[in-house]
C-alpha cells in the first residue's frame, strides 16, 4: 500500500512538477527550493477562504498563507544549503490522524535514498535524496519530489486538538497556537537528511547498507561508529543516554560557540563508593535551591521507613533517619507522596541535599516537579538504575556515615548537550522512544536546538550558527 | 466510484460509509480515501460529523493494527541502475511526524516521531514525554510523586 502510495505520489510530482509549482525560493538562496502545491482545488494550499494578513505573511487567503509559510521554511534551508539541483518538496493538506487532545500535525521525509553513485563520499552508504542530488550535480530521478510533506488540514477544528491552531505568521509570534514555519523547518531538515535510515530498535540497516549519518554516529561506551556495530551493538547502543554522540568535525567544531557551558550533575566518590565511584545524570527540581558551580558535597545517607528497605519519606523522620540524613546528602525513594512533602521532610531533619530515586526504568531521569517556597535545599531525581548502583554501597553504613560521597551540582566546563570530550550528544533514552531516538539531538542541549525531538517554544527560526548546529550537522554528512 | 468500507459495526448500523476514489492529493496519509457517509435521516451522502470521523478512523486503525499483527513487514525493494549505483524508495515508517498532544494542565507537548505507527503510539498515549533537565518545568509541574 505504500509503494503504491509514493508511485502516486510520484505521479503526481510529475504531472504538477511545471504546472502547479506554487513558489520559488528567492532569487539570493544558495539552493532553490520549490513547494509543488498537490492539493485539488478548494483544499488546502487553494483553500479561497479570506483571511487577515498575520504576522507578516500577507496571504489574502487561507490557502495562500499556508503557501507562503511552507515557502517561509523552504527559503531558511535554500538560503542555508548549497545545491545546484533544484529541491522539490510536494505538499499537500490532508485529514490525518486526530483526537480531542491530540493531533499528528504532519509529516515530512526524503522520498528516496541512493548508494554508490558518483561522488559519494562513503561507498555502500545511503545518502538522501536531495543530498544525493547536490553531490552528482543532476536530478537523479527527475519524476519524483526530492520530499513529501502532508500537513493535517483539520488542526484546530473540534476533535482535532481542538482550538489550537497553526500560527500562519513568518515572525515566530504564534502564543498559544503552533507555530506552522518552525515545525516546517525541523521537518524538512529530516527530510533533507537530518537522520539515519537505520532502525534504531532494532539495529537493522536500511537493505543492509549504513546511513552517511551512521559514519559518525559514535557510541562512546563501546568506541564503535554505528557503521562497525552489530544489529544488537547498534540497538544497545540507542539506549545509552548521554553515551551517544556526534563526531563530526563541523558540528564539534561550532559546539562551543553555540551551546552554553554548564551540566548539572551528580559525582559519587569516596573510600566506600566501590563500583557506585562515577558520574550520574540528574533531573533538577522546579523547587529549592538551584543546583550551581559550587557544589554540595556531603555522604550520601538513605532513609529508610519501609518494610522492603526503601524510604518514602512522607512523614516527619523518625529519630534514627533523621540522625542518618542529618548534614548529609539524603536518599529517597519515589512515590506515594510528593516531591516537595519528602524534601521537606529530610530539610526539617537537617539535610543538606536530597536525592529521589525513580521508582520506574527510564534514563535521563526526568526534573522534580512541584512547588514549595519553604524549601532552600537541592534536590534531583536519579534513575533507578543508578540508585540501585548506588545503594549497593551503602549496605555498610553507620547510623550516621557511609563513606559514600555525593557532589551535586553543575560542572562548569561541560557544555550543556555534549560530553566531556565536547561532543555533540545524541537523544538515546531507555526505553527506545520509537522514532525519537537517534536522529535528533539530546534534550540537554541548551540554548534549545531546532532538531531535538520536541520543539520548545523559545526556538528562532535559524538554523545556523550561532544559534543552531543543524546546518553544521548537515556539512558533516555532505551537504 | 465508491465502495463500502464498513460492515457489521455499530456505525455501520446507522450509517453506510463509503470511500470516494479521490486524487492522491486528497487521500489520508494512510492510504484511505476522503470519507464520506449516508445520512441515515435523509439517506443523502454528506461528509461525516468530527464524531463520525473519529468512529470511522478508530474503525480504520484496529483494522489495520490487526493487518500488522498478522501480516510480516515487506521489506524495502533496492533498484539496481546502470552506472553501478543504488536507489530505494522509502515508505510512510521512514517519514518523521510531528505530533502534538495536549497535556492534562493544559499545556501542549510536540513530538517528532519517524513513522506512522510511533506518531500513533504518541496520540495513543503510550509514549513517555520528553522533559528536558530543569529547563522546562512546565512539561512536568503535574508530575508530583
Amino acid at each position: 500500500m505504500t509503494t503504491n502510495k509514493f508511485v502516486a505520489s510520484k505521479r503526481l510530482a510529475a504531472a504538477l512538477a511545471l504546472s502547479l509549482i506554487g513558489w520559488v525560493s528567492g532569487a539570493q538562496a544558495a539552493a532553490t527550493i520549490a513547494i509543488v502545491n498537490g492539493d485539488p482545488a478548494g483544499v488546502g494550499f487553494n483553500d479561497a477562504t479570506a483571511v487577515a494578513p498575520v504576522g507578516g505573511n500577507l496571504g489574502t487567503t487561507l490557502g495562500q498563507q499556508r503557501l507562503n509559510a511552507f515557502q517561509a521554511a523552504a527559503d531558511k534551508w535554500g538560503a542555508t544549503l548549497t545545491s545546484a539541483v533544484p529541491i522539490r518538496i510536494l505538499a499537500t493538506w490532508e485529514a490525518l490522524t486526530c483526537t480531542a487532545t491530540g493531533a499528528v500535525l504532519g509529516s515530512a521525509g526524503a522520498t528516496e535514498v541512493f548508494r554508490d553513485f558518483t561522488g559519494a563520499t562513503k561507498p555502500a552508504t545511503w545518502y538522501s535524496f536531495a543530498l544525493t542530488n547536490k553531490i552528482t550535480g543532476a536530478d537523479e530521478d527527475p519524476a519524483t519530489a526530492q520530499i513529501r510533506a502532508r500537513f493535517n488540514v483539520n488542526l484546530g477544528q473540534a476533535g482535532c486538538l481542538t482550538g489550537t491552531f497553526f500560527y500562519l505568521g513568518l515572525d515566530n509570534n504564534h502564543g498559544a497556537n503552533v507555530d506552522l514555519v518552525t515545525v516546517l523547518t525541523h521537518e524538512f531538515g529530516h527530510g533533507l537528511g537530518f537522520q539515519t535510515f537505520t532502525n534504531g530498535n532494532t539495529g537493522a540497516q536500511l537493505a543492509g547498507f549504513p546511513s552517511i549519518w551512521d559514519h559518525y554516529l559514535l557510541g562512546s561506551q563501546t568506541g564503535l561508529l554505528w557503521k562497525d556495530m552489530t544489529d544488537a551493538q547498534r540497538a544497545a547502543s540507542a539506549l545509552t543516554g548521554n553515551r551517544l554522540v556526534w563526531t563530526g568535525t563541523a558540528v564539534t567544531n561550532a559546539l562551543p560557540g553555540v551551546l552554553q557551558l554548564g551540566t548539572p550533575g551528580l559525582g559519587i566518590s569516596g573510600p566506600a563508593a566501590g563500583a557506585a565511584t562515577g558520574d550520574y545524570l540528574v533531573g533538577t527540581a522546579s523547587f529549592g535551591a538551584a543546583l550551581s558551580a559550587v557544589p554540595v558535597v556531603g555522604q550520601v545517607m538513605p532513609v529508610v521507613d519501609q518494610a522492603n528497605g526503601t524510604g518514602l519519606a512522607c512523614n516527619p523522620l523518625s529519630a534514627l533517619n533523621a540522625l542518618a540524613v542529618k548534614n548529609n546528602i539524603g536518599l529517597v525513594d519515589r512515590g506515594t507522596c510528593t516531591f516537595t512533602v519528602k524534601v521537606k521532610n529530610l530539610q526539617d531533619a537537617g539535610a543538606i541535599a536530597v536525592l529521589v530515586a525513580d521508582n520506574v526504568v527510564g534514563s535521563p531521569p526526568p526534573g522534580l516537579g512541584g512547588a514549595d517556597p519553604t524549601i532552600t535545599i537541592p534536590a534531583v531525581r536519579i534513575t533507578l538504575a543508578d540508585a540501585t548502583t548506588i545503594k549497593a554501597q551503602l549496605t555498610h553504613r553507620s547510623r550516621a556515615t557511609s563513606g559514600v560521597i555525593g557532589r551535586l551540582g553543575v560542572n562548569t566546563s561541560q557544555y550543556a548537550g555534549a560530553d566531556a570530550l565536547g561532543r555533540a550528544l545524541m537523544y538515546a533514552p531507555n526505553p527506545y522512544q520509537g522514532g525519537s531516538s537517534v536522529s535528533h539531538w539530546d534534550i540537554s542541549a541548551f540554548p534549545n536546538q531546532l532538531m531535538e525531538p520536541a520543539i520548545n517554544g523559545d526556538l528562532t527560526h535559524q538554523v545556523t550558527l550561532p544559534q543552531d548546529l543543524t546546518f553544521p550537522l548537515l556539512q558533516d554528512i555532505g551537504w | 466510484m465508491c465502495k463500502t468500507k464498513l460492515q457489521a459495526t455499530s456505525l455501520a448500523a446507522l450509517l453506510s460509509v463509503l470511500v470516494l476514489a479521490a486524487s492522491p492529493a486528497a487521500q489520508a496519509a494512510d492510504g484511505a480515501g476522503m470519507r464520506i457517509v449516508r445520512d441515515p435521516v435523509t439517506g443523502q451522502l454528506r461528509a461525516p460529523t468530527p464524531e463520525e470521523f473519529q468512529a470511522i478512523e478508530a474503525q480504520e486503525l484496529k483494522a489495520k493494527a490487526a493487518a500488522r499483527a498478522t501480516t510480516a513487514p515487506v521489506a524495502p525493494t533496492e533498484v539496481r541502475r546502470a552506472d553501478g549505483s543504488a536507489k530505494l524508495m522509502l515508505d510512510e515508517s521512514q517519514m518523521s511526524y510531528a505530533v502534538m498532544t495536549r497535556n492534562a494542565d493544559g499545556s501542549l507537548t510536540e513530538h517528532c516521531v519517524t513513522g506512522a505507527d510511533a506518531a500513533q503510539k504518541v496520540l495513543s498515549g503510550k509514549k513517555v514525554s520528553l522533559v528536558k533537565n530543569g529547563k522546562n518545568a512546565k512539561e512536568h509541574a503535574h508530575d508530583h510523586e
